[in-house]
């Protein structure tokens, strides 16, 4: 039979002492008491030891009792005094008969009175014949104490000090006595622990770390792993981590790839021919105003595409051109569409992927009149005057998409949003009709929140008009939306301001769990 | 956008008309059904200012302390202040598109149509015209270009304080929404008794600046000091000083008179006192002037057949407009017609729908349509409100039929069909990117695109790069260009984070923008990845070991060159070479740099193009 040394070595010690107590043990093995401790309380759980535990009080002088221990407290003085004067004396007189100050002595009257020994009467102290010159059980237990001894009720009781007298009298004196209770482990030999000592027991080295040296020589054979304490806390460890709003904007790339969309892109630096105009939005929009949107003084000027497209979309504007649209009815400024703006929307993505998907390639050489059904999508910054608040910044980002089909429809637009939010784990959708300028119909996108219990609207969609897609080649209808992602985003991390997202702190960066997206 | 309180009660009486189709509690989700934005339902409280002007606040708002018509404030002269009682409102957020539907006669009657009560086209009657506007020449020239303008007589009229706010309501809502804040449309409304309405034709036509005077709404006829020039107008009276950009590149100035000469209005600016509209006004002349006849009709359409529905009693009477190219008869009420294809609507609505049902549904939007020759039929005929400014194409007719159909009662589907989908390259090069970078330890962040000169060149000592992309009308002096570098965002970053544990290894991987005349807009993006460490012992050696894994778990190839950088410790910064042109730097940060951020510790820091890179990794 193997034990673990410090079992061992316990095991072996309480069998020569006999009952051990285990602050003694230690001292005995030259071991620190808590894996003395720890290997008493293995053996008792094997049933080789038992630990008797019992409690007791401890009993050592408080830093303000020390300097009595050689001089007499201060009643013993004045009851001097009085004596020396006859019995009794001004109390005002007294300070100056002895070495205490009128403090001292204004204290004392009350213990004074409490043992008996002197009352005050008036201005006057005088001593009563219940005076003692036999030490009391607080100086006997000060005396007992003295030098910083410290001492067990047991111990002083056999010195003959009357403990619970002396603990009364000193109560009303702070820092003269400090009393602790402290438990007495003593350990002792079972029968088990005695039947294995008679069979034969020895010792085996008891290890933590498990070494490559036990590892190559075998000798983890010959050593007891040491058990741990498996429920403690551990030290906090991080992973690297994609920012939490990144993990988002992949999750809603990954949604609309599993959907079949293809990724497109646009510069963020976009004419306003692309922006507003090829999206029908009149030039005098509102939208356009430099009140909303950030025009750009370098680079100064765009280029616009082929001559006949330009041509195509200012008749649309002018008078509807053949989209068999009335028009805006005024006069279209080709100077104005050269204008550069910081991009507005990630429309100005899916427009140009329109432009582009009507213009047969080698891939899909149809004829432009009827091209092939397209999926689109495109996640990426867009920018709006905007003043900064808890929910605003002048750039945030939106996914846009759009979906040539000639089943599109208004229920199929509903359909593939709702598709899309299902999938990116909000299951309830709702629509309502809206206005925008280049779609019709068009419909606002509403999520529920169940933890909030409220709609939330997230972006605005519809199917683009005829005057968009129809100068461009388009003959199929257009789906299209435009969704904000900070919001999702910011609703998926519990976030209350969207400059969490841009200013993130240590902290957030570390902790935002990793498995929300 | 803007706000407007809707009065329900008068809403209600004007929907229900005796009968009861619909209560307050029914209002919110009609709304929405309707596709009109509700802010909220709330209780308001009217209060009048002796100038009549009507002012409505919420509980929240509490009393006026002004009065925003005359200026006057009511903490000096709360004698001039009256409380009209209480008003429940539908807090609507105003549309740009459809303002035939933000009074509560137009609301009403949309409401009305949609509800079933009375569907179809509504017609108002106009009296024959007895008055003419003879419109100068000079009006379509550019020295006082406001050419346009439509008019109207409205007899039989009765104000009390709701009508004349409602008036004036409807008036602010036009300039906004159809007016462009009165350049495109401004409206005016005259007491027409105070006006020579029998004798020779009123005329629109131009003034130089000094050419005469009158006296401005809001100043007393007996101050002969109140009557100004025009030019005065604009510079001492308060709306002309706030709507004098209107007039700026002209020389003269538009101006409506009676026969007599009696000025009515200087538009789009300001109307004359002497011709204000007053509780006791029984006969209204109403005109709008502005820069297109499709703009100034519409408005006037929407304003009179607004006021009609509320006011049944009015009698509208049109006015001849004398064009020097000929004569116009204005209010027209003329529907537009259109041509629907039925098939089409239910395609793109994605519902099955016959002709007579189409029909139903556009008869409840108030579009008259005529009957339908049957279930087969494949088009219709459709009337459009000639107060409609939205309808420019048969596709808002469907969008029309969408709305009265339902949007909660279309049943979501998919296309069926099949596509396949694909990834742009540079953001599967990206999600490699960033793997790496988590995978040695770093924590991701996403700055803002947007910076300024100083925060992205001067607080680090860096020339300004003529490539930053700057923006002509900044709203704010930190975000005037676009980035050029994501290190500023990053080290930006570390330096709000100084109070937590170290080290910190951060990365971006994100695009900065250049200005570049190859490119179609002037500008291009280019992906860029960058890393910042700061810590106790961070030093070259460890950004460099960083760069090291990068290039290798990218397959590229990265060549360090020793180079001196502003920003960099001498003798600590290399340029990073791929492909055989530069990609980028790294290096150890002077001590400078990271006094100007507040660092107290050493930070190593890496920037390269990843676009360059992965075109490397790929050469090779």
């Amino acid at each position: 039979m193997h034990l673990p040394e410090m079992q061992f070595n316990v095991l072996r010690a309480v069998a020569n002492a006999g009952t051990s107590e285990l602050t003694e043990l230690a001292r005995a093995l030259a071991a620190d008491q808590s894996p003395v401790a720890a290997a008493c309380l293995a053996l008792q759980d094997a049933g080789y030891l038992s630990v008797r535990e019992s409690e007791f009080d401890e009993f050592r002088l408080g830093p303000d009792a020390e300097p009595f221990a050689a001089a007499p407290l201060p009643e013993r003085v004045i009851v001097g005094v009085l004596k020396a004067a006859g019995g009794r004396c001004r109390i005002t007189d007294i300070p100056s008969h002895c070495p205490l100050n009128a403090g001292q002595v204004g204290q004392s009257l009350r213990l004074l009175a409490q043992r008996g020994w002197a009352r005050k009467e008036a201005d006057t102290l005088v001593l009563l014949d219940g005076f003692s010159e036999a030490a009391q059980p607080d100086e006997a237990l000060i005396r007992a104490l003295a030098g910083g001894r410290v001492a067990r009720r047991e111990q002083l009781a056999a010195q003959g000090v009357d403990v619970a007298a002396a603990a009364e009298l000193l109560k009303p004196r702070k820092g003269f006595l400090v009393v602790k209770g402290r438990t007495d482990r003593r350990a002792e030999l079972t029968d088990a622990g005695r039947a294995l000592l008679a069979a034969g027991v020895s010792a085996r080295r008891s290890v933590t770390q498990l070494t490559p040296d036990l590892l190559a020589d075998g000798g983890w054979r010959q050593v007891e792993l040491q058990p741990y304490d498996v429920t403690l806390a551990a030290r906090t460890l991080y992973p690297g981590k994609e920012h939490a709003f990144q993990r988002t904007l992949e999750k809603v790339r990954r949604v609309f790839l599993e959907m079949g969309f293809t990724e497109i892109v646009s510069p963020w630096v976009e004419s306003s021919f692309w922006d507003f105009d090829a999206l029908f939005q009149p030039q005098d929009h509102p939208a356009r105003d430099m009140q909303d949107t950030f025009y750009v003084a370098r680079p100064a000027r765009t280029q616009l595409p082929d001559d006949q497209l330009v041509e195509r979309i200012r008749r649309t504007h002018e008078d509807g051109g053949d989209t068999g649209s009335t028009g805006w009815r005024y006069r279209w400024s080709r100077e104005m569409a050269h204008k550069p703006v910081l991009r507005t929307h990630t429309t100005a993505a899916t427009i140009r992927a329109l432009a582009a998907h009507a213009r047969p390639t080698a891939a899909r050489p149809l004829a432009p009149s009827a091209p092939s059904p397209g999926k689109y999508f495109v996640i990426g910054p867009v920018y709006r005057r905007e003043t900064v608040d808890y929910k605003h910044l002048p750039v945030f980002h939106q996914v846009d998409g759009i979906v040539v089909d000639p089943h599109a429809s208004l229920a199929t637009l509903l359909g593939t949003l709702a598709a899309f939010y299902g999938k990116m784990g909000f299951p309830k959708v709702r629509f309502r009709p809206s206005f925008f300028p280049y779609t019709e119909p068009s419909a606002e996108v509403f999520l529920y929140l169940e933890h909030r219990q409220e709609w939330v609207e997230m972006g605005g969609s519809g199917i683009f008009r005829p005057e968009v897609t129809l100068p461009l080649g388009i003959r199929d209808r257009v789906l299209a939306w435009g969704l904000g992602l900070e919001r999702l985003a910011m609703m998926i991390h519990n976030l209350k301001s969207i400059g969490d997202l841009y200013f993130a702190t240590m902290p957030w960066l570390r902790e935002a769990p990793l498995s929300r997206a | 956008m803007p706000i407007i309180n809707m009065p329900l009660d008068l809403l209600l009486r004007l929907v229900n008309a005796g009968r009861k189709v619909i209560d307050e509690s029914q209002v919110a989700k009609t709304l929405d059904h309707m596709g009109v934005e509700l802010e909220e339902l709330a209780t308001t409280r009217a209060f009048a200012c002796t100038c009549e002007n009507v002012i409505d606040r919420t509980e929240a708002q509490g009393e006026p302390l002004n009065c925003p018509k005359c200026g006057c404030d009511f903490r000096e002269r709360p004698d001039r202040l009256r409380p009209l009682g209480q008003n429940h409102v539908a807090r609507l957020n105003l549309l740009a598109v459809r303002p035939d539907i933000f009074d509560p006669g137009g609301m009403a009657r949309y409401m009305r149509g949609f509800l079933g009560v009375r569907t179809g086209l509504v017609e108002y009657p106009v009296a024959p015209p007895k008055l003419a506007v003879q419109v100068d020449p000079c009006l379509g020239r550019d020295e006082s270009y406001r050419p346009n303008i439509a008019c109207a007589v409205l007899r039989n009229v009765h104000l009390d304080n709701e009508r004349i706010k409602l008036l004036m309501n409807l008036q602010e809502d036009l300039h906004w929404a159809l007016g462009r804040d009165r350049k495109l449309a401004s409206i005016g409304v005259y007491d027409l008794e105070r006006l020579n309405g029998r004798g020779p034709a009123f005329r629109y036509r131009a003034v130089e600046p000094e050419e005469l005077r009158f006296v401005p709404l809001g100043f007393s006829p007996a101050d002969p000091a109140a009557s100004l020039t025009p030019r005065d107008i604009l510079t001492r009276h308060k709306t002309g000083v706030a709507y004098a950009h209107l007039l700026a590149k002209f020389s003269a100035y538009p101006l409506l008179t009676d026969g007599d000469g009696t000025v009515l209005s200087m538009p789009p600016i300001i109307n004359s006192e002497a011709t204000r509209v007053t509780m006791k006004t029984r006969q209204c002349f109403v005109d709008v002037t502005g820069l297109a006849q499709r703009t100034v009709d519409r408005a006037l359409n929407i304003l009179l057949s607004g006021l009609k529905e509320v006011m049944p009693e009015l009698e509208i009477e049109a006015v001849n407009i004398d064009y020097p190219s000929g004569r116009l008869v204005t209010p027209d009420f003329t529907p537009a017609r259109m041509s629907l294809d039925v098939q089409t609507a239910a395609d793109t609505i994605g519902v099955a729908l016959d002709a007579p049902a189409l029909a139903a549904l556009l008869e409840r939007m108030g579009h008259g349509v005529e009957p339908p020759a049957g279930p087969r039929a494949t088009s219709l005929s459709v009337r459009v409100p000639a107060w409609r400014n939205d309808v420019m194409h048969p596709v808002d007719l469907i969008e029309d039929a969408a709305i009265a159909f339902g949007y909660d009662k279309l049943t979501p589907r998919l296309v069926p069909t099949f596509t396949v989908g694909a990834p742009r390259a540079i953001e599967e090069h990206s999600t490699v990117a960033r793997r790496i970078f988590t995978g040695l330890g770093f924590h991701q962040v996403m700055t803002l695109p947007l910076t300024s000169e100083l925060a992205a060149f001067d607080k680090w000592g860096v020339p300004h790069d003529p490539r930053a992309v700057q923006i002509e009308n900044p709203i704010s002096s930190e975000q005037t260009i676009c980035r050029v570098s994501l290190l500023p965002g990053v080290i930006e970053t570390l330096a709000i984070n100084k109070q937590y544990d170290l080290p910190q290894y951060l990365f971006e991987v994100g695009d900065c923008c250049f200005a570049d005349p190859a490119a179609e807009t002037g500008a291009r993006e280019e992906r860029y990845a960058a890393a910042a460490m700061i810590g106790t012992h961070v030093g070259f050696a460890d950004i460099r070991a960083v760069a090291d894994a990068f290039a290798r778990e990218m397959n590229a190839t990265l060549e360090f060159r020793p180079v001196s950088l502003p920003g960099f410790i001498p003798g600590r910064a290399a340029s990073l070479h791929a492909g055989g042109e530069q990609i980028g730097s790294l290096g150890e940060l002077h001590p400078e740099c990271l006094e100007a951020a507040g660092l107290r510790h050493a930070v190593a820091v890496l920037e390269l193009s990843l676009e360059r890179l992965v075109a490397a990794a790929v050469a090779d």
